[in-house]
């Protein structure tokens, strides 16, 4: 009997019918779409890794942990939340397309309950309902979405081809995927049914054979707005709306939800664009061209710096290595500027070690090859020597957190000529232990000297030794030829983590001379950086870069960075991402469109009741054709005008987190593809009632009139 | 003074073998301030005529004049502004708007020519069908008398030439019957609204001062009553 009424109503009910397919087949697609594009971006990770050697990060993709590791994991749980949040969008969207077809025969279940039909078997009638109509658009949903990874797929690597040394993507699919991705499709399906079917099976039998509420509103409600603007078709507009809140809910929610998040996933990424390209590409745009990264090799080791320089294009090569140390600080050593400041007194105990009355802080030592340092002398204005070190006597002002504009003060008074270096730590232990009672006479004067602890096992050091570890720590005393607040054309950055660190800039000849105490401090790596001339092209770019690789790939193992193909790179990626969660909010508006295209398709049997009435007071059809341009016009204008202000917000919030002015964003700000996608939804929403006034336009009165069971 | 004329009205739906005539060589005349009942069975096409005196119909064939309107002429908007100016419709199930309050729903036809009742006349009708005290409630809000007393206020709130009612009675128990006849008369009486009363119930048809037979779509008897 169930079989035969469900077949007769979808038979006699196209449109409801049409409703639940596109619903169940939009929610299966996206939600294969994202089970398979997840499973194929673990998959790719997975390949990744192992193709690299990393067992660690390998091992962390599958969630297990050495018993140090306390690291986050966060790709396995991100990808869980992310389809634990759609599959509850879905149904908080889904749901009420269920609702609509349901409560449109209340009075139907009402007459079943009435004759002795159980909450139970109507509900399981409403479910079976649901399971033939939504069975094969489900699998075809999920097939496509299948098909559409794959796309994600082929057209990751074709956008990503430009990419170096980037893995080429194989798409894969295993059926356990197809599975789970049934499973939570059927979940989230059956969750929507299951709500309204839940509701309605607890109706009493007189309520819903009275189906009161029909067309109605519960209290009295006054668009007050939409008449001050339009007049009387203004307010019956509004409560046309209110009436049909339910109806309207998907698309109300879908086209909102999907709207704003396009909105704050572009400026998100605009945001993001502009942060990356004026913190580091232009930034650096004239300091690098060229990055080399000379693995496992020391600065001294790298024999071809004549030849790079001799390339042509080349214009400014530099080779340098860095070091870790420590440097002891006396309160009265530090500038008039930083004391007032406060001195170390926001300083946390992981960068400043407070030693009695003097402070110990990081010193990172940058070596750089002897021309590139004489010519760092050339641009700081002091003789051109290679006996001693240059230090960056900067430091922000760490009571302004304002990374993009920092504010920088003397650090130091500037009167020492020479400088304790303790250099501590090795390669071994890698660590950096603090020295001890080491230059006490000098850090207690007015000097500003410091000290490195270098600690290699076989030296033999003579003052402030201090063993830890299996280390020894070392004090060299440098001479200092200048303090400046000037850096040279390197693409490093310095005392971003750690405000306090005191940066040494030391010529290859000087570090020579220590190398043999303070070995072990280096990092592995040693790095070239070469600038071409001004207004160089990428093609230029890339020339030169296969030559420098010609005349180092042989002898050293290296990686190179092209500065403009970084940034193509980097454009691409972020393009690449806008694309695919610019996809999703699409597939979020076509539920809401589809919806709206059902509603209003549906009008001549929704409506027509509500419109015999305005004609039978005498609204002319223009009238009424202007009441559905308000309505249309709400629909449409409401994700916009709901989205403005979160937005406002949220970029807001974005700005002042990245502390970058309003004007700079707003230059740049993504208004065209926000304007687009505001358009298609309006044009879109504004064509499904265009549909659905020809439909209504052709209703005559004098046959609704004689249709009694519609008045 | 005649407010109504009809000159060989007929109507006829669908075509070929599915063809029903509905009214064949209807002639009326009603004059101004006059209430007239047109009474017949079920299908006998007394609500077709109603429908193409309210404009909401037009005839296959005749003319029909209103207030000096010949019907015929009227586009599907000039016919919306006509019915709400010229022809107040009362139907059994009343069709009020239910989104909007009663007072709205009173005011509908002037609200729509973006005109301004006067007070005295809308106190008066609504005073005079008891509903003052509702005008701020919904529609599902009332009983089904103080509905009917609604719309029989929105057919008269424009002071229309002609008040066509389809069995307004058709819905409501005995007492809520009588009282709506009640204010139909009073509004004849005192307003002298002329009024085209449709009905099956030949002790509702006695209450008007004229009875316009109908069966099978022909007038067979036309009654003046003292």
């Amino acid at each position: 009997m169930w079989k035969e009424y469900t077949k007769g109503y979808l038979k006699n009910n196209r449109t409801a019918a049409v409703s639940m397919m596109t619903a169940s087949f939009v929610s299966a697609l996206l939600l294969s779409l994202l089970s398979a594009t997840f499973y194929n971006l673990w998959k790719y990770e997975v390949e990744r890794l192992t193709a690299k050697g990393d067992t660690y990060a390998l091992q962390a993709m599958y969630l297990t942990r050495g018993a140090n590791d306390t690291a986050p994991r966060l790709l396995f749980p991100l990808f869980l939340l992310i389809m634990g949040l759609a599959s509850f969008s879905l149904v908080i969207i889904i749901h009420n397309v269920f609702a609509v077809s349901m409560n449109a025969r209340i009075h139907q279940f009402g007459i079943f309950s009435s004759i002795g039909a159980t909450p139970k078997q109507i509900r399981t009638c409403l479910f079976q309902e649901a399971v033939s109509v939504c069975a094969a658009p489900v699998l075809a949903g999920t097939l496509f979405g299948i098909a559409g990874a794959f796309g994600v797929t082929k057209w990751s690597n074709v956008i990503g081809a430009g990419i170096e040394n980037r893995r080429e993507e194989v798409f894969g699919y295993h059926p356990l995927i197809l599975v789970v991705t049934l499973l939570i499709t059927g979940v989230t399906i059956g969750a929507s049914v299951w709500l309204p079917a839940w509701k309605l099976s607890r109706m009493t039998p007189l309520d819903a054979i009275k189906n009161a509420g029909d067309g109605q509103l519960k209290r009295r409600r006054h668009s007050y707005v939409l008449s001050l603007f339009f007049g009387v078709e203004g307010e019956l507009a509004g409560n046309a709306l209110k009436v049909q809140r339910k109806a309207l809910r998907t698309a109300s929610l879908s086209l909102f939800l999907s709207f704003m998040a396009f909105t704050l996933m572009q400026c998100f990424f605009s945001l993001s664009a502009i942060s990356t390209r004026e913190t580091y590409f232009e930034k650096y745009q004239d300091t690098w061209d060229i990055m080399v990264t000379v693995k496992d090799e020391e600065i001294g080791a790298f024999k071809e710096t004549g030849q790079m320089r001799a390339l042509p294009g080349a214009e400014d090569v530099a080779v340098y290595q860095k070091a870790a140390a420590k440097c002891r600080l006396s309160e009265e050593g530090l500038s008039e500027e930083m004391v007032a400041n406060g001195g170390f007194s926001r300083a946390s105990e992981k960068d400043v070690t407070r030693e009695g009355e003097s402070f110990l802080v990081n010193a990172p030592i940058v070596i750089l090859d002897d021309e590139s340092f004489l010519r760092y002398c050339e641009q700081i204005g002091i003789a051109l020597r290679l006996d001693g070190a240059v230090i960056l006597n900067r430091i922000r002002d760490v009571t302004n957190p304002d990374f993009r504009h920092p504010q920088y003060m003397p650090y130091l008074k500037e009167s020492g000529e020479t400088v304790l270096l303790g250099l501590a730590g090795t390669k071994n232990a890698g660590t950096v232990t603090a020295a001890t009672e080491v230059g006490e006479t000098k850090l207690a004067g007015a000097e500003n000297v410091g000290m490195v602890n270098v600690g290699t096992e076989d030296i033999a050091t003579e003052d402030g030794r201090t063993e830890k570890a299996g280390t020894k720590d070392v004090t060299v005393e440098l001479p200092v030829l200048a303090y400046t607040q000037e850096v040279p054309r390197l693409r490093e950055e310095y005392a971003t983590l750690d405000y306090y660190e005191l940066v040494h800039f030391l010529p290859f000849s000087l570090w020579k001379e220590y190398r043999e105490q303070i070995a072990g401090t280096e990092e592995e790596d040693t790095y070239i950086r070469v600038l071409g001339r001004e207004g160089v092209t990428v093609g230029e770019l890339n020339d030169l870069q296969r030559q420098i690789e010609a005349v180092a790939a042989n002898r050293y193992q290296i990686e190179s960075e092209n500065r403009i193909r970084s940034y193509e790179e980097n454009d691409t990626k972020l393009q690449g991402m806008m694309a695919v969660f610019g996809g999703f909010c699409m597939l979020l508006a076509v539920i809401g469109i589809s919806n709206m295209f059902t509603n209003t398709l549906g009008f001549v049997r929704l409506r027509k009741r509500e419109i015999a009435r305005y004609l039978s007071v005498g609204m002319k059809p223009e009238e009424i054709r202007k009441m559905f341009c308000i309505e249309a016009f709400v629909i449409a204008g409401k994700p916009v005008l709901f989205t403005l202000p979160v937005a406002l917000l949220a970029v807001g919030a974005m700005l002042k987190a990245c502390f970058m002015e309003p004007a700079e964003f707003l230059a740049e700000a993504p208004l065209r593809p926000i304007i687009v996608f505001m358009l298609a939804v309006w044009a879109a929403v504004g064509f499904s009632y265009y549909l659905g006034w020809k439909k209504i336009k052709e209703i005559r009165l004098a046959e609704v009139l004689r249709d009694d069971t519609m008045i | 003074m005649n407010i109504l004329t009809c000159e060989g009205v007929s109507k006829i739906y669908g075509s070929g073998e599915n063809q029903v005539t509905a009214l064949t060589d209807i002639n009326l005349a009603v004059e101004r301030g006059e209430f007239v009942a047109i009474i017949g069975a079920s299908g006998s096409g007394k609500s077709t005529l109603l429908h193409i005196l309210g404009s909401v119909d037009k005839p296959t064939g005749g003319r029909v004049t209103i207030d000096g309107t010949d019907l015929e002429t009227l586009s599907q908007t000039q016919a919306a502004v006509f019915r709400r100016r010229k022809v107040g419709l009362v139907y059994q199930f009343y069709n009020l708007i239910p989104t909007l309050t009663v007072r709205k729903n009173i005011l509908m036809p002037l609200t729509l020519d973006k005109k301004k009742p006067e007070k005295e006349y809308f106190d008066k009708i609504v005073e005079a069908l008891g509903i003052s005290g509702k005008l701020d409630a919904l529609p599902h809000q009332l009983s089904g008398g103080q509905q009917q007393r609604v719309a029989i206020a929105r057919s008269l709130i424009y002071r229309p030439a002609l008040l066509l009612a389809d069995e307004p009675t058709g819905n409501l128990d005995q007492k809520n019957s009588r009282e709506i006849m009640d204010m139909i008369k009073l509004s004849n009486r005192n307003l002298e609204q002329t009024i085209l009363l449709i009905t099956h119930d030949e002790k509702v048809a006695l209450e008007a001062d004229r009875i316009i037979t109908i069966a099978d779509g022909r007038i067979v008897g036309d009654e003046k009553r003292g």
